[in-house]
């Protein structure tokens, strides 16, 4: 290994763990907050006003349990690729969303943390582009270990 | 086996497995929307018993009939610059120091109201008033905000000082 991939490689270490715990924690977090309501979590969605209330309930209901577990994938490391792919299209949905809902001018609390949801807004917003870039440095980071891998 | 099926994959296996437990924890509830026994606002049966989510529409209806109460669970500063018609400030914090039985007739439909999107202190009351033996309790919905942007009419009360 050339000297400049070696440094590369030891920066990526404690870079990777931090960007794995971050992403994990937060969606753990979230996960757990969001499981044992999903009635609250439901009108929450419905808040946005842009789903019907039959996909409000059915991502009320599995939306918490997909966080939780991609958020224990990035964490213990397994199935990390898959973990790290859906973290991304997760925050990337959570943007569009996010966005959508400020240009409309509605006035509406996130829903992301159970009862300590914060008002969608710019910070919100600001927090969610945080975490998509973390979770596709992840995923491009896996791809490269696994295509280093493979050859 | 390829990287981009490998991510594929694994993303199936965690996806399904959370498809899987979410309706193993929530068997009860799939159920219950697939009887239809809950309702639009998704709190009315299995949180708020013995209260029901009305829409904008329901609520300019029961405006125009007697025996109808409307209740603002706002603050007094949020209420005195614009109220729905007739409507009785009953500010959900102060809730133990103003009301008292015979402040509402038990036999009056109640619809109460906060400031709509996110709000749940209309919620919160109507519970209260539920527990408080007031059988006929709603809530609406959209709230204040609904409210004046649908154009339904609109009450402002001026302060005591002014």
């Amino acid at each position: 290994m050339k000297p400049k991939q070696l440094l590369l490689s030891q920066l990526n270490l404690p870079l990777e763990t931090l960007a794995r715990l971050t992403v994990g924690g937060v969606l753990i977090w979230s996960g757990l907050t969001k499981i044992g309501h999903p009635l609250e979590f439901a009108r929450a969605i419905l808040n946005y006003r842009l789903f019907p209330e039959s996909l409000a309930l059915l991502g009320a209901i599995v939306l918490p349990w997909l966080e939780l577990l991609i958020g224990l994938g990035l964490i213990t490391r397994i199935f990390r690729q898959g973990a790290s792919f859906l973290a991304v299209c997760l925050f990337g949905g959570f943007i569009v969303i996010i966005t959508i809902t400020i240009f409309r001018g509605i006035n509406t609390e996130c829903g992301c943390f159970g009862s300590l949801s914060r008002q969608v807004g710019l910070p919100l917003l600001i927090g969610d582009i945080f975490l998509w870039i973390t979770s596709l440095y992840l995923f491009l980071l896996y791809q490269k270990k696994s295509g280093l891998a493979s050859h | 086996m390829t990287n981009g099926s490998r991510i594929f994959r694994e993303a199936v296996i965690i996806g399904g497995l959370a498809v899987f437990i979410a309706c193993l924890t929530n068997f009860k509830l799939i159920i219950q929307w697939f009887q239809g026994n809950i309702s639009p606002g998704f709190l009315e049966t299995a949180t708020s018993p013995g209260i029901t989510f009305i829409s904008l529409d329901e609520a300019a209806d029961l405006l125009t009939q007697e025996g109808t109460c409307f209740i603002d669970s706002r603050s007094p500063s949020l209420y005195q610059a614009g109220h729905i018609p007739g409507a009785l400030n009953l500010p959900y914090e102060d809730f133990e120091k103003i009301f008292h039985p015979g402040l509402i007739p038990t036999s009056q439909n109640i619809v109460v109201y906060c400031e709509g999107g996110d709000c749940l202190s209309s919620v919160a009351l109507a519970q209260k008033l539920v527990e408080h033996g007031y059988p006929k309790i709603r809530v609406i919905l959209e709230g204040w905000q609904g409210w004046q942007t649908a154009g339904l009419p609109v009450e402002v009360s001026h302060s005591e000082e002014k």
